[in-house]
Order: C-alpha cells, then sequence, then structure tokens
C-alpha cells in the first residue's frame, strides 16, 4: 500500500478582524497541526463534532484555502506551492527544502550521507538539488515550478469534492450536461461534441441516472438525485482521490443508503480513494476502512476501524460513540455525558484541548499537551494516559 | 388499569391550500399521549412531523386548514374552541420546542425577559417573583451561573445553552405535554446526549408526557415508549417501542430499519429502499408507499388500505404485512 495523500503538520487560523482599520484581533484556530495519510483504494473517514476542522481541511487540501503551514504531498509530489504566487512559492521551496538540504549537508559532511538520510519527497527533491541543479537555488525553484499550469491542471483533475448541500452545490443556471461535462471540456479529456455527450451520459448512468435528463436543471431533481449529479461531476475527470465532505448527511434516511452504496460500488469500479469527512459516526464506520477522529482542531486518535471500535482509546472517542443513540431497544448502553459545550477554537484549552469537558483529566492535562502516540501497530491516540 | 391518555390525535387532516394544489400534509393521523410517557413520532423529511405538532397547537399558517378530526386534550376538543381559549392553553397546557431555537427565541429581547414574560403570561406572580423562578429554571436546565446568563441575549449562547433556554421557557408553567420537534436535530451528539439526558430527568419530575418528532431511529429507541411511524401524511404503524424495533409490519418500517447505518451490529450492505419519498402535490394513487413497495401487488395501485390491528396496541396500514414477516425470515441474514 502507498500513500496517495500525505498531511504534514496542517495549520490553517483564519483571521478575526475589527475596528476601522480592520485590523487582527485574534486568530481562529480551525486546524492546527494535523498529520494522517491516506493510502491508495481505502476510505478514510474524518470524524468530529461541529466546528473542529473538518470542512476546513477539505478546503485547505483543495487548495480552497491556501495552508498557513504544514505540507500536503499527493503522490510523492509535494503540492503545498502550486497555487501559490510566485514569490511566496519559491520563499516556501527555499524554507522547505534547501535550508533542510544544507543544513543536513553541514551535519552529515556528505551529498550521499544526506541522500541515504532521507526518503520519499524529501529524497526525490534532494536528489534534483544535489545532482540535477548543482545546488543552485534558483535552478532548483525552477526546476520544481517548470510546468506548473500543467501540475495545477493535474491537481485539479485528481482531486475532487462532493459536498453536502445539493441544493447549492449545482448552479441552476446551467444544465446537468454542462455541471457535468464542463471538467472534461475544460481538460480536454473529450474531442468534440459527440464524445462529451457520450462522456456525461456515462457518468451519468454510472451513478444510476438517466442520459436522457442531461438537458434538464437542477431544480427538476430530487435531493438524492442532485447528490447523484454532485457525485457524477466529480467522476467524470476521472479522480484520483475523492473528498466527500458530508456528502450524504442532508439526505433522507431511505435516500442516504442509496447514495453510501452507490459511493460503494463506484470505489470498487472506478479504484476510488475517499476522505470521507461526516459527524456522523455510524455513517463513519460503515464506510471506512481506517477512521481519525477530531477535537477542536487536533487528531485525537486514529486507527483501523475495527480497532478503534473495539478497542476506543482516547475519553473523546468513547464519549462520543456512547453519545450515539442505537435503534435499539433491547440495548440498554452505558452513556458518558460529557460536560460543558466545545471550547472555542479562538481560545483552545491549554495542554490537552480535551482537559476541560474531560472526565478523566489530571493535573498534567492542562499544563501539556499530550503527543501522538502509537499504542498498537496503526493505533495512535493523544492523551497523556491512554495505554 | 387502563390509563387514560392526556391528548388524543384522532382521524387528523390538515390541508395547505396553494397555489399548486391542496397539499395534503397531514392526512388521517391517530395516537394518544400518556401522562409521563413519551411518544415518538418518526418519518422522513416532509411527512407531515412537524404540521401535526402545528395543527395541535392550531399555530399553522393562514394557508393550511385543520379540515378533520379532533385533538383531544383531557376530553376538551382543541379543534372547536375559539381561539381565546387556545390560547389560554398554548404554553400552559401544552408547550413546544422546535430544532432551531434561535427561530422560536426573539433575538432582541434578553432570555430572561422572554421566560419572565412567559412565566407571567399563565402565572399570578410579579415581574420579581418571576425572574426568580426564572433563574431557578435555567439552572434546572444546567445553563451555569443562570444569574449572569438571564441577561444575555440569545445569540450569545451556544447552540446547546440556546436549547436549554428554549426547555426553561417550555417547562415554566409545567404543561401536561411537551411537544418536542426535532429539538437536537441541530446539535452535535455530545449536547444532544445531555440535552435528552436532560427531558428524561424533568419528565421523571414533572411527570408530563413528551411528543418527541424525530428522524432519528436511534433517539426513537432509546426514549419511546411507544412509536408512531408516519409516511407521506399518514400513520403507517403504531406500536409500543420494543414490539416496532423487534417486530416491524410495515414494509417501510422494515426497510428503514435496514437502511441506517449502525453502531450495534456488523453490516455488509445497507438496504436500499428504491425511489424517492413522493411529493405531496402529486401523491400516488392507493397505498401511498406503493411506488417503492418490494411486497406490492396489484391491489396496492388502486386502494388504499386502513390501519389494521395486528397485536395489542400495534397496528399497521398494509394489506400484506404477513410478507413482511416472511421476508424476515428469509433476509435477516442479507443485511446483519
Ligand atoms: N472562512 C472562515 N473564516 C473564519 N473562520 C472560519 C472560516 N471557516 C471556518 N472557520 C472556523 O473554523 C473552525 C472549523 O470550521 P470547519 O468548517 O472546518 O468545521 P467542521 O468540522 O467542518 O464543522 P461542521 O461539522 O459544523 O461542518 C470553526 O470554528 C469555524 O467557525
Ligand atoms: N406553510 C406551509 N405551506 C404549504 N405547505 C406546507 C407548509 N408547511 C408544511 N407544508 C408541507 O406539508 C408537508 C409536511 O410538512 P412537515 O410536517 O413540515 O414535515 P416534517 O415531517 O418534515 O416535519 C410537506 O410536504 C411540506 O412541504
Ligand atoms: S490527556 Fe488528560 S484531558 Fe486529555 S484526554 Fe487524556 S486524560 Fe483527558
Ligand atoms: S399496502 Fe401494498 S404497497 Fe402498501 S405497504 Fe403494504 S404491500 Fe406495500
Ligand atoms: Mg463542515
Ligand atoms: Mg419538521
Amino acid at each position: 500500500m502507498s500513500a496517495i495523500l500525505r498531511v504534514e503538520n496542517l495549520v490553517k487560523y483564519f483571521p478575526i478582524r475589527a475596528g476601522v482599520f480592520k485590523r487582527v484581533v485574534a486568530w481562529v484556530k480551525a486546524v492546527d497541526g494535523v498529520s494522517f495519510e491516506v493510502n491508495e483504494g481505502e476510505t478514510v473517514g474524518l470524524v468530529g463534532e461541529s466546528g473542529c476542522g473538518k470542512t476546513t481541511i477539505g478546503m485547505v487540501l483543495l487548495r480552497l484555502y491556501e495552508p498557513t503551514s504544514g505540507r500536503i504531498i499527493i503522490n510523492d509530489d509535494d503540492t503545498t506551492y502550486y497555487f501559490m504566487p510566485t514569490l511566496r512559492a519559491r520563499s516556501y521551496i527555499k524554507k522547505t527544502y534547501v535550508d533542510k538540504f544544507n543544513t543536513m549537508l553541514k551535519k552529515f559532511g556528505s551529498k550521499d550521507a544526506v541522500l541515504n538520510a532521507l526518503e520519499g519527497v524529501d529524497k526525490k527533491y534532494a536528489e534534483i538539488f544535489f545532482n540535477e541543479v548543482n545546488s543552485s537555488v534558483g535552478k532548483f525553484c525552477s526546476s520544481l515550478l517548470s510546468n506548473i499550469d500543467e501540475k495545477r491542471r493535474q491537481f485539479r483533475k485528481n482531486v475532487q469534492i462532493v459536498f453536502q448541500d445539493p441544493y447549492s452545490s449545482l448552479n441552476p443556471r446551467l444544465r446537468i450536461k454542462s455541471i457535468v461535462g464542463e471538467g472534461p471540456a475544460v481538460h480536454k479529456l473529450v474531442k468534440g461534441e459527440k464524445e462529451l455527450i457520450d462522456r456525461v451520459r456515462s457518468v451519468l448512468e454510472d451513478v444510476g441516472i438517466s442520459g436522457d435528463y442531461m438537458y434538464r436543471f437542477p431544480h427538476e431533481f430530487s435531493g438524492g438525485q442532485r447528490q447523484r449529479i454532485g457525485i457524477a461531476r466529480a467522476l467524470a475527470l476521472s479522480p484520483k482521490l475523492v473528498i466527500a465532505d458530508e456528502a450524504v448527511s442532508a439526505l433522507d434516511v431511505s435516500i442516504r443508503s442509496q447514495i453510501i452504496n452507490l459511493m460503494k460500488d463506484l470505489q470498487h469500479e472506478h479504484k476510488l480513494t475517499y476522505l470521507f469527512i461526516s459527524h456522523d459516526l455510524a455513517v463513519i464506520k460503515y464506510v471506512s476502512d481506517r477512521i481519525i477522529v477530531m477535537y477542536l482542531g487536533k487528531i485525537v486518535e486514529t486507527a483501523a476501524k475495527k480497532d478503534l471500535f473495539d478497542n476506543p482509546l482516547h475519553p473523546y472517542t468513547r464519549a462520543l460513540m456512547s453519545a450515539i443513540p442505537i435503534p435499539n431497544p433491547n440495548i440498554k448502553k452505558e452513556r458518558i455525558i460529557l460536560k460543558g459545550d466545545v471550547p472555542s477554537p479562538v481560545n483552545p484549552p491549554s495542554g490537552c484541548r480535551f482537559h476541560t469537558r474531560c472526565y478523566m483529566a489530571q493535573e498534567i492535562c492542562s499544563k501539556e499537551e499530550p503527543q501522538m502516540r502509537e499504542i498498537t501497530p496503526g493505533h495512535w491516540v493523544a492523551c497523556h494516559f491512554a495505554k | 388499569m387502563e390509563k387514560s391518555p392526556v391528548l388524543s390525535v384522532k382521524n387528523l387532516k390538515t390541508y395547505f391550500y396553494t397555489e399548486d394544489g391542496i397539499v395534503k400534509a397531514v392526512d388521517g393521523v391517530d395516537f394518544d399521549v400518556y401522562q409521563g410517557e413519551t411518544l415518538g413520532i418518526v418519518g422522513e423529511s416532509g411527512c407531515g412531523k412537524s404540521v401535526t405538532a402545528l395543527s395541535i397547537l392550531r399555530i399553522l399558517d393562514e394557508k393550511g386548514r385543520i379540515v378533520e378530526g379532533q385533538v383531544l386534550l383531557d376530553a376538551v376538543d382543541l379543534t372547536k374552541i375559539d381561539e381565546q381559549e387556545m390560547r389560554k392553553i398554548r404554553g400552559k397546557d401544552i408547550a413546544i420546542i422546535f430544532q432551531e431555537p434561535m427561530v422560536a427565541l426573539n433575538p432582541v429581547f434578553t432570555v430572561g425577559e422572554q421566560i419572565v414574560e412567559a412565566i407571567m403570561l399563565h402565572q399570578k406572580v410579579d415581574e420579581k417573583a418571576a425572574r426568580v423562578m426564572a433563574i431557578d429554571l435555567l439552572r434546572k436546565v444546567g445553563i451555569p451561573e443562570p444569574e449572569k446568563r438571564i441577561d444575555q441575549y440569545p445569540h450569545e449562547l451556544s447552540g446547546g445553552m440556546r436549547q436549554r433556554a428554549m426547555i426553561a421557557m417550555a417547562l415554566s408553567c409545567k404543561p401536561k405535554v411537551l411537544i418536542a420537534d426535532e429539538p437536537t436535530t441541530a446539535l452535535d451528539v455530545t449536547i444532544q446526549a445531555q440535552i435528552m439526558e436532560l427531558m428524561k430527568e424533568l419528565q421523571r419530575e414533572y411527570g408530563m408526557a413528551i411528543m418527541l418528532i424525530t428522524h432519528d431511529l436511534g433517539l426513537i429507541a432509546e426514549n419511546a415508549d411507544r412509536v408512531v411511524v408516519m409516511y407521506a401524511g399518514k400513520v403507517v404503524e403504531y406500536a409500543d417501542v420494543k414490539t416496532l424495533f423487534n417486530d416491524p409490519k410495515h414494509p417501510y418500517t422494515w426497510g428503514l430499519l435496514h437502511a441506517i447505518p449502525r453502531l450495534d451490529i456488523e453490516q455488509t450492505r445497507l438496504y436500499n429502499i428504491p425511489g424517492v419519498v413522493p411529493d405531496p402535490l402529486h401523491f400516488p394513487s392507493g397505498c401511498k408507499f406503493h411506488p417503492r413497495c418490494e411486497f406490492k401487488e396489484e391491489r396496492c395501485t388502486r386502494e388504499e388500505p386502513e390501519l389494521i390491528k395486528v397485536g395489542e396496541n400495534h397496528t399497521v396500514r398494509c394489506f400484506f404485512w404477513q410478507k413482511v414477516d416472511e421476508a424476515k425470515m428469509r433476509k435477516v441474514g442479507e443485511f446483519m
């Protein structure tokens, strides 16, 4: 298994401005140092309560928001600088790679020793830096920035999103053919009108909508059908990674199961990788191979689905699981009722961010931030007392 | 001993007369609500849950009319009394909390002003006494520092706290019946757990009846004593909670139970209820569920089934409910 997506230390702060001069008075720490990987062909579920930063992660991955810091690596290419203005991109490349390589060179003494110590994207770029451009900063930046338009295009083709709201995410003035066909036309995946129509018909039929409907407008469809069209639009580009942000949350129960089944079928047929974002742990459990649990801008636990459900380690994960009502009156469940509200991401609590609501908190929890630790293979948790 | 219900809804029909035609939002709904018990009303969006609640309180907009049926509160038919008498009942005997407390709370008045007004409307107390009562109520529903919070505006509270304030207001006159229309749908699950726990505590203390309206079968299973399942404006199944979940007889109920992702069982595949929720302006003929029903026969397209008694306190609106029993035997393994 190889990682199609690797996110390292991702941070996204939003400024809060006030006063006549709109000065920045504080920052919303929406995503505050998040790292994870998504392997090819798997579904990773991202779960957590409102405002914990799920959508922000999705938007930053798509570069609809610029990250504040961190790296977003896709298929061993650093895509972080793809959408930055040239000067910013150069300064990013210098800070992230050139400075690192030169520091390492001083420490290790030889290029080969540096290359040996590196792996993945770092090694790949170090080879370019030391061997291809002879340690020239300018040439190195130019090399990474060469073909940037093509890189952007590839990125826009390979990473797609399906949004929550099937009503507002489709342009009401466009026919379905234009909505679904826009991507393939822009990316020149089809030649001429005939190929375009064939392409649109085939993706629509993939999602269970008759190709004959391609000349209709979004308002002529039900919520579930619109969500199918949203999925068709994402699939039309044959993407590698699909981010589904609450893609089934707004749907009625009976329609939701249709869409979930559809997304699973399409994953098999098209070898898709999903980052499936939802606040609904039952949906996440059903669709995911691995699960990431977030609280207030940070990951608190991540594990394979079975490990997470058999043995939840973080007190927040346990509370979340116990809070979900079970549609079975024969089961009487032990419930952990958390006190208080979710704190504000503007002033997150010191130490462990969960300590204000945690039923296991000790003195250390408000002072020291717990680091991610791997308790059993693949099962990571950030709590001082997890074992 | 047979208990008698506090609130009885009998053959309720509420239609909206719109430019596009008549919307039969509620088209034959019957149920009883008992003191100290919770009646769950479950169904997908647009099936008529909220309109049922609004009809009971007679707070429909001008296009909506109760065209048939009775709403009996202690043997008084609320559909027959005049508006002035109805006003005395609202808030005092029957109170309601909504999904989005921001809509129900007035943004230009403080939380305290609104609760004080509600108290003074129905009880003979002065403003000072009402304020003391309001602070007590806010404390009771778990709002920290109620002496401070009482002077804040709704937008200064979190979603969970606003819902608590709504509950405080609804409880201010110790109603006999509390209608909770999707009370936690807008909230996070950990906050939902707090609110549901609070409602149960208050029910134990005040002995009020609760009508819990939701689309969440999990909330129903954990909180309701009896359950009404609605589809397209009609009750399609009515049973006590255990019977409904262990032995559903209506194809729609059965389908819903297998269509939801669940934490308590392993599922290889979710059941697909084919098709879509019908448009209320163009309801299908016969049984309204027939275009989506895998058990339908020719008769279902022509004739509408009545509610049939299939057990003690268990009624079903389906001609062929025995088929669900057979399917249960056959299919259980497939989805569980
Ligand atoms: N454009 C923005 N400007 C300022 N703050 C923002 C912006 N977008 C998001 N935020 C804040 O960042 C935090 C994380 O928001 P985000 O939308 O990622 O949450 P989420 O986990 O998707 O929540 P939900 O489950 O409600 O969708 C929140 O506090 C939110 O208010
Ligand atoms: N004020 C109104 N005017 C016209 N139609 C309405 C009005 N309120 C509700 N309806 C319609 O009545 C039906 C039932 O609605 P409602 O009771 O709100 O559903 P839910 O079960 O989701 O609460 C829906 O088709 C809805 O569109
Ligand atoms: S570190 Fe402390 S406060 Fe944080 S989850 Fe663990 S026990 Fe709770
Ligand atoms: S009456 Fe017919 S169509 Fe309606 S639920 Fe029963 S079997 Fe299905
Ligand atoms: Mg979101
Ligand atoms: Mg409603």
